[in-house]
């Protein structure tokens, strides 16, 4: 409605806000977010996260502090015709200790506890990990394959550390897999 | 001061007159002291009491399922006792599966009803409830102002049971008749006996049979009551009224023996059938275990069955053992408390029973409506002097009914039992008190105020009026008339529903919190001068 | 539950069944334990008396002392002089309040028991008073015996002397203590000087102390009743209960009167506020500007849960009337609109409310009863239903979601503490609604549709 001079924009965003008009330029898009600017964005780790979330029959593991997965827990209202599998919560919920020692033993021994416990055996398992693991370095990988070869089912990881790019890539990290 | 003195201390002399003969407190041998009872409140004194329709429509006949009870007057007395008493129903095959009892009924009298006579209406309501509910059975409570107006409900019921071919029983319960619920309670007694008890002919099928009188199924106690009996092999044929029907009712009669639980409310109906039918009847009370324990001996005693007296105690046995953890538990919480009770014309003595059962004494206890046999006991009845209120509630007489006239027993053995048993006969409140203790009869919220204050019980029963008012004294207070919404409290199930609920009232948090912390800390601080280094 | 009743409506004419009102004197009773240390009494048998104190103990959760004059079959032969004369001195001895309040009962008005002039002729100690008001059971209902006791209250007391006492008289109307703590926080709020009467603050939501008083601080002080002929104007809210003492006040003392409904949801308190301006000229303050933008954004954020949702209320008139105007303010269809009340102003006003939201194809009726309510909800079924305790049981029979307003309210906890007056109040019962829809959507829909978020 109100021309695009009359507003008051930060110098950064102006050229990603465009008048139907037009000016030629087109828009600037596929960006980072701007500091500071509270932008509707989130982050990698939830854009794979809400791809990946409807595959309702898998075991969906966020490795990591407690947080994204309770932000992500049953929140997109998406339905199932089957399993209601997707919408129950599973994490490594690290701790302090975790941070400074590592957290791929607490994510095998949850990989192990699933197998073991859960009564819908798990036919495949998504691991996600979160900013922190991208900053101490878990192998998640490694943890992956190992689970994969020993209980002979599908366990793909999910590397998306939330600062390792905008939401948009988190949905195409998701696709890739 | 004893207590009795500090009572009635700031009476006015003309109170003190009359309040005076209502107290009394308990001498080592009882048995020659009276206390008046059954008698007009005082005007302004705040009684606990309600009227006469409370005690017909409310307490006697308001609790049977199939029945559709009209209240003939302005809207309020049906209002206040729609679906306020607690006592539950179910409807089951002989009610014809129904249940009027979440129904109000009224004719909802306007101010022309008043002026022209309301008869008109209550037979167009009755047209109504017959066109609506079509009942086998339709009663008539009568409010204050139909005995004024002259409405004669007990022609409509006459006219009502020509046109539609049931069975009408038309009520004069005015509220301002006697003083108090009791003369209601005499008025229902009459027409129940009058018009249904007798007109069935079901006979019942187990070899003992008996009908629970005054059990009017409080949270469920009847139920408990008929659990244990059918567990012993007993037939109920009836219960008044608690979950009871006209259509059981009318079979009553073909019972073995009654069994009189609220003497108060229905012990007209335990004599009359005795003198029409011949059926013996049996003080029974089935609050607190111990006395549980005993009317179940006391019946088997009766019925003189070595195979029932068996079964009696093979059930004893194991209901004990079902309670007796819990029952020790409650034991070692309320033991060495202090009780007063002011129910209305049994549970007052009743429940001091089960109290007993976890240690409990009742130092204070007293009857909103009872006579003076709810006190002293059923032989004191022919010196009770009549006094114009109580000529104005009618008496019937009944014979002995030539067909079903029938007596289990020879006038020996009868006296044999007798001695044994409260056959035909109750023993009242006062025997079972001990020296010291006080009995208040028609107690008001000012006396409620001074025992709570001078005799300081650890809880108070009674009722809702009362309730807030004691809590708010700092001291618990449960209802005894409607069990604060819980029960049942009779039986063995119910002894440890009963011990739950008071020790939880007893000791729930929040009593702890009532006084603030800056109440109980000294708001200056200081050092001691003079005495620094 | 509820089994007998049938669907099929037939018309009744002598055959109450399952009243929506109860009688004269309990709103009697509770109108005077709304004035200070104030001892009601129930001048009939002593039945009236137990039952009122019972519905009010168990509405309110709080002591409600009242005294009665016992008759017996004698006095109502011979006329009740003798029992109120005896009644008045034992409760001064007794109870010792300032003021007795007396009301009559069907008994006590069939056989024409002349109050007025008992009431003369008595012996009343040195600075007590004793006033009365008729509320003959037959007529009317329980609100009707609410109006008639301020106006017994006003006829014996109210004065106008020279001086003006520059105060507004709020006449809240039938109100539970929570509410007329709202109300009076608002006036306070606006710097209006006020006498509310009658006010149960203190008195029907007593705090816990230890020490049970008979007379718990608070009431409309006798002072302060004498004083209303003073005011310089009446609001008076509830145009059903505070009619009447509203216009007494103009006649008899030339205070005029603005009559505005109970203040439940945004206009209606809109209109208490813009009243409350009137009288003190001063600027809404920001504080109830910005509760009432809170109540309007949590309509607005709920909005989706109760739009076209229908709804049947019913109670006494004023309340369902401030429900009603709530409901339309929520979307919400108010399907059946009762009262037992007999008064036609009240469709009146239903129906105009229903024209402003152009909303049709509702029931409303005065003298009705929830008999006839549950056959309705039976041919036409409902979202919600909205009353006293006495809903409770259609609401199982029909498995309806069911919010509790009004009087009585007997099976809940803490109610009456609580406004649904003022804005505040208005999100109180925003969020009931709205809960209670909510939870029957999450009750009622399948696993896969159950959401986490709504």
């Amino acid at each position: 409605m109100a021309d695009k001079k009359n507003i008051s924009v930060l110098d950064e965003r102006k050229s990603s806000i465009s008048s139907c008009q037009g000016d030629g330029k087109g828009i600037c898009c596929e960006k980072e977010s701007v500091s500071g600017a509270v932008s509707q964005r989130a982050c990698v780790y939830c854009g794979a996260r809400v791809v990946l979330n409807p595959i309702t029959d898998a075991y969906h593991i966020v490795h990591g502090p407690i947080g994204c997965a309770s932000y992500t827990w049953d929140i997109r209202g998406s339905l199932s015709s089957g399993s209601e599998l997707y919408r129950t919560s599973f994490s490594t919920d690290l701790r302090e200790t975790d941070i400074v020692f590592g957290g791929e033993k607490k994510l095998v021994a949850a990989i192990d506890e699933l197998m073991e416990k859960a009564t819908e055996k798990p036919k495949v398992i998504f691991v996600y990990a979160t900013c922190i693991v991208g900053v101490i370095g878990d192998d998640i990988e490694a943890v992956c394959r190992m689970a994969e070869k020993k209980y002979e089912i599908r366990v793909i990881p999910v590397k998306a550390p939330g600062f390792s790019g905008t939401k948009s890539l988190g949905y195409k990290m998701a696709c890739n897999y | 001061m004893d207590d009795r003195t500090r009572l009635l201390d700031k009476y006015s002399a003309r109170v003190y007159k009359n309040r005076k003969e209502h107290i009394i407190s308990l001498e080592e041998d009882a048995s020659n002291q009276s206390i008046t009872a059954n008698t007009r409140t005082i005007p302004g004194v705040m009684t606990a009491r309600g009227c006469c329709y409370a005690g017909c429509k409310g307490v006697v006949v308001g609790p049977l399922k199939d029945v559709c009870i009209i209240t003939h007057g302005p809207i309020g007395c049906g209002y206040y006792s729609w679906g306020t008493r607690r006592n539950k129903a179910k409807a089951d095959e002989e009610s014809g599966n129904k249940n009027f009892i979440p129904y109000c009924l009224s004719t909802d009298m306007q101010e022309s009803d008043i002026v022209f006579g309301g008869e008109k209406k209550l037979e167009k309501a009755i047209e109504e409830a017959m066109d609506i509910f079509d009942p086998k059975c339709i009663m008539i409570c009568s409010t204050c102002p139909i005995g004024l107006i002259g409405d004669d409900v007990q022609a409509v019921a006459r006219r009502t049971e020509a046109k539609y071919g049931i069975k009408a029983i038309g009520y004069s319960c005015e509220g301002y008749k006697g003083v108090s619920q009791s003369s209601g309670h005499h008025i229902a007694n009459n027409g129940l006996m009058k018009y249904i008890i007798g007109t069935g002919d079901k006979k019942p099928t187990a070899k003992y049979s008996v009908n629970i009188l005054g059990e009017y199924n409080i949270g469920g106690d009847g139920w408990e009551q008929e659990r244990i009996l059918k567990r012993i092999g007993y037939d109920v044929v009836s219960v008044f009224t608690g979950d009871g029907s006209y259509e059981t009712m009318k079979n009553a009669h073909l019972a073995d023996l009654n069994l009189v639980m609220c003497h108060r409310s229905i012990n007209y109906i335990a004599e009359m059938m005795q003198t029409k039918y011949g059926t013996d009847w049996l003080k029974v009370n089935f609050i607190g275990i111990g006395a549980t324990c005993k009317s179940l001996r006391d019946m088997a005693k009766y019925f003189d069955d070595p195979e029932l007296t068996k079964r009696t105690e093979e059930v004893i046995e194991d209901e004990l053992a079902a309670i007796y953890d819990d029952l020790e538990y409650f034991k070692t919480k309320l033991k060495g408390k202090t009780a007063g009770i002011f129910v209305g014309g049994s549970r007052a003595h009743h429940y001091q029973m089960l109290l007993r059962d976890f240690g409990v004494e009742t130092i204070v206890a007293g009857y909103e409506f009872a006579h003076r046999d709810d006190y002293e006991g059923r032989e004191v009845i022919p010196t009770i002097k009549e006094d114009a209120d109580n000529k104005n509630i009618e008496t019937i007489s009944v014979e002995a009914d030539a067909a079903l006239f029938k007596k289990k027993y020879s006038d020996e053995k009868l006296e044999e039992l007798k001695k044994e048993m409260e056959l035909d006969a109750y023993a009242g409140m006062i025997p079972d008190m001990k020296k010291g203790y006080v009995v208040v009869d028609d107690y008001n919220h000012f006396e409620t105020e001074q025992i709570i204050k001078t005799m300081k019980p650890d809880i108070f029963f009674s009722g809702i009026k009362d309730k807030y008012a004691i809590q708010k004294d700092g001291v618990t207070s449960r209802q005894m008339h409607s069990y604060d919404y819980s029960g049942p409290y009779a039986g063995f199930k119910g002894a440890v529903q009963f011990g739950h609920d008071v020790t939880m009232s007893l000791y729930t948090n929040a009593w702890a919190l009532v006084t603030p912390p800056w109440k109980k800390t000294p708001m200056l601080q200081g050092t001691l001068t003079g005495g620094e280094k | 539950m509820l089994d007998m009743t049938p669907k099929e409506v037939k018309e009744r004419s002598a055959l109450r069944i399952n009243p929506c009102k109860t009688c004269q004197p309990v709103g009697a009773m509770y109108c005077a334990l709304g004035v200070a240390k104030c001892m009601p009494h129930s001048h009939g048998s002593q039945g009236c008396c137990s039952y009122h104190r019972t519905v009010l103990s168990r509405h309110f959760k709080e002591p409600a002392i009242a005294a009665s004059s016992s008759f017996t079959e004698g006095t109502s032969v011979f006329g009740g002089r003798s029992n109120i004369n005896t009644s008045v001195k034992n409760i001064f001895d007794m109870y010792d309040p300032d003021i007795i309040a007396i009301h009559t009962t069907c008994l006590s008005e069939t056989i024409g028991d002349d109050l007025n002039s008992y009431i003369l002729d008595m012996d009343i100690p040195e600075g007590k008073k004793v006033i009365h008001c008729n509320t003959p059971s037959y007529s009317g209902s329980h609100v009707n015996g609410f109006t008639n006791m301020m106006l017994g209250f006003m006829n014996y007391l109210a004065k106008k002397s020279e001086t003006p006492n520059g105060k507004t008289a709020i006449f809240p109307g039938w109100q539970n203590p929570g509410d007329e703590r709202e109300l009076k926080r608002m006036a306070t709020l606006m710097g209006v000087p006020y006498i509310m009467f009658p006010d149960h603050t203190g008195v029907m939501d007593a705090p816990m102390t230890g020490s049970y008083e008979y007379y718990p601080e608070g009431g409309t002080s006798i002072e302060d009743i004498k004083s209303l002929g003073d005011c310089d104007s009446v609001l008076a809210l509830g145009e059903i209960t505070c009619t009447e003492p509203a216009e007494y006040m103009e006649k008899k003392f030339k205070v005029p009167y603005k009559l505005i409904p109970m203040p439940i949801g945004v206009a209606f308190t809109d209109a208490y506020l813009m009243a409350l301006q009137m009288a003190s000229k001063n600027e809404v303050p920001k504080q109830l500007e910005v509760e009432r933008g809170q109540l309007v954004d949590l309509m607005l954020d709920s909005h989706q849960y109760t739009y076209q949702k229908k709804a049947a209320i019913f109670g006494d008139p004023d309340t369902v009337i401030g429900l009603t105007s709530i409901c339309l303010e929520m979307g919400i269809i108010p399907k059946y609109v009762i009262t037992g009340t007999p008064k036609e102003d009240f469709t009146r006003k239903i129906k105009s409310m229903l024209e402003q939201y152009n909303v049709t194809d509702c029931t409303v009726k005065a003298n009705a009863d929830l008999f006839e309510l549950h056959q309705w909800i039976k041919n036409s079924p409902i979202d919600i239903l909205i009353g006293t305790s006495y809903g409770k049981q259609i609401a199982r029979a029909e498995d309806i979601p069911f919010v509790r307003a009004g009087f009585p309210v007997l099976d809940r906890y803490g109610g009456t503490l609580l406004p649904f007056v003022g804005y505040t109040g208005g999100i109180r019962f925003v969020e009931k609604v709205t809960s209670a829809l909510m939870d029957r959507q999450d009750r009622d829909c399948t696993d896969e549709d159950f959401e986490l978020v709504m």
